[in-house]
């Protein structure tokens, strides 16, 4: 079995396909000026002038996507690290030029600090999130992985010490966005209160859209895409649900965002498989089609029931 | 008591993801899942639809998959933090975050992306050995609990105690503060030595009070840990669920019952 092709190439394959961009502006600015499409087509990050750091940064987060002897993460924020030394980067006055630019000095060893561990970890992590949320998203789309497991549920996968929806946070929960933006109705699951809305319902969009964010004056930082993470170290992510769930659960086709805005290259598309035809059939030998499925069912059956 | 062959084989690849692919050497398995293959259209359906079932489950015949079958392994496997007294980080969590289903027209399987070498164990005990200068460094310090000393640039010191064997990531202040006591306390002493058996004597002393941050080694055993991953008996469960779930459709579908949802 070859599966290599599969499973290894898509998420790298973004990482590298996607241009760079220096840029001085700010997380907010950035978010302003660029789509949705641009944002996950050119990789950009805030306050970073130097092309040079850019594409490192790009390169760094292809290795890690790749994995492997001298890809890990530490080796890639090492890396880095000397980069940032060579182009005669420091927190307090950024690259050379920059002051002119009216960026301004960095508290060292905190966010803004693009050598702190703090921001390279984040950068890394977070487009790491986004290349493996579009490859889940890809291949969730393909005519088996819908007809079985044709809805998601958002779900927390990954624990956070200061949750959307806490106190600290001061930003409100998932459940909460959920009604606001208009996803479809929360279900109750036996007193469990559960997000499950169909592949290509809008709410996925929503959840990840800036704009709308500020339009109902959350504070938070989205990342402008359909997928999990939606936003900056969610910690969110999806459960594929079957399709028995979707029909012991009662959840409409509603909202379906018919669109799929962004396709980034014909061998991600490609991850999607052509339709079903799902029996061998000739035609006049219907009965026999039908026969033969229920003799294979009956057989599952049977094996299951052991 | 159920007694059946059958055997899941794993491959490690090269860039880090475990991929573990399903070979299954069970008669009944096979003759329950003939007429399947015979009826259906191709191969790769089922292998896809087999996949995905083993990773997202199958809630209706009561089979958990094995994203949340390593999720609900993440709270109960805290070993290491806790006797460091370290915060957990999760790392099944992590595990469990994004596995993709890996198939084609040969087989069926699935892929573990991040902190895969953990699974290497599921199926056989795993010995993990590293050459030349390089060490397994194992955190023995709750700053030092899931990182490298990588992470810790300019705040360690690297000594060997046992050539080619056993080495440790001292913490470099705590160390050099420790000696500086030690070394005051050797003066005040007033014993004639010589300086090397002072030296010597000063190591010795020394080393009972710092504090280490990586132990290292060049080998690590561990022993196999099959639960890991769901049993071979909901495995091939699994697989047979998601065979009847594509027969179901293709029956549905012939019988112009398929909600439109599901067409």
């Amino acid at each position: 079995m070859n599966l290599l092709p599969n499973i290894l190439t898509a998420a790298v394959q973004l990482a590298l396909q996607r241009g760079h961009l220096p840029s001085a502006l700010g997380s907010a600015e950035l978010q302003a000026l660029f789509t949705a499409m641009m944002r996950r087509r050119t990789l950009v990050l805030a306050r970073v002038t130097k092309a040079e750091f850019v594409a490192e940064v790009k390169r760094g987060i292809a290795r890690v996507l790749q994995g492997g002897t001298n890809n890990s993460k530490a080796e890639v924020i090492g890396g880095l690290h000397l980069l940032l030394s060579r182009l005669g980067y420091s927190p307090e006055t950024g690259f050379p030029g920059d002051e002119a630019l009216g960026i301004p000095p960095a508290e060292p060893g905190s966010l803004q600090d693009l050598s702190s561990f703090a921001r390279l970890n984040l950068i890394i992590d977070t487009e790491r999130e986004l290349a493996a949320g579009l490859q889940a998203k890809l291949s969730g789309e393909s005519v088996v992985a819908k007809a079985l497991f044709p809805a998601y549920e958002l779900i927390r996968v990954l624990p956070r010490d200061v949750p959307r929806g806490s106190i600290d946070s001061g930003s409100p929960g998932w459940g909460e966005r959920w009604v606001k933006f208009g996803g479809p109705e929360l279900v109750n699951d036996g007193g469990r209160t559960r997000m499950i809305a169909m592949k290509g319902d809008d709410i996925w969009r929503k959840l990840g859209d800036q704009a709308l964010l500020e339009d109902h004056g959350i504070n938070d930082l989205a990342l402008g895409v359909d997928f999990p993470p939606f936003c900056i170290r969610s910690g969110m992510g999806w459960q594929a649900i079957h399709r028995s769930e979707v029909k012991r659960l009662g959840i409409a086709p509603t909202s379906v965002n018919p669109a799929n805005p962004v396709i980034l290259s014909t061998s991600i598309q490609s991850m999607a498989t052509p339709p079903v035809n799902l029996s061998r059939v000739d035609a006049g030998t219907e009965d026999a089609t039908l026969k033969k499925l229920r003799a294979a069912q009956a057989k599952l059956e049977a094996f299951l029931a052991r | 008591m159920i007694r059946r062959i059958s055997h899941l084989s794993s491959l490690l690849l090269m860039a880090g993801s475990l991929l573990v692919s399903l070979e299954v050497d069970d008669a009944a398995y096979h003759s329950a899942m003939q007429d399947a293959r015979e009826a259906l259209i191709n191969d790769s359906e089922l292998h896809e639809a087999m996949s995905r079932t083993l990773i997202d489950g199958h809630p209706k015949r009561g089979l958990i998959g094995v994203t949340q079958h390593i999720r609900s392994l993440a709270p109960t496997r805290h070993a290491t933090a806790i006797a460091l007294g370290a915060k957990p980080i999760g790392y099944l969590s992590l595990a469990a975050k994004d596995i993709i289903a890996a198939s084609d027209a040969e087989g069926a399987g699935f892929t573990i992306q991040h902190n895969a070498a953990i699974f290497g164990r599921t199926f056989r005990p795993a010995h993990i050995t590293i050459q030349d200068n390089k060490w397994l460094c194992i955190p023995a310090d709750a700053r030092t609990y899931s990182k490298s000393p990588e992470d810790f640039e300019g705040e360690l010191d690297f000594v060997e105690l046992i050539k080619g064997k056993f080495a440790v990531f001292f913490w470099a202040e705590e160390q050099r503060a420790k000696t500086g006591e030690i070394a005051q306390t050797a003066q005040t002493a007033q014993r004639p030595e010589s300086a090397p058996q002072a030296r010597k004597q000063r190591e010795r002393t020394s080393s009972r009070v710092r504090k280490i941050a990586f132990k290292c080694v060049k080998e690590v055993h561990q022993e196999q840990d099959r639960t890991l991953l769901p049993s071979d008996e909901t495995i091939l469960k699994l697989c047979a669920a998601a065979a009847n779930d594509l027969v179901t459709l293709a029956i549905e579908k012939r019988t112009k019952t398929t909600p439109p949802s599901l067409a």
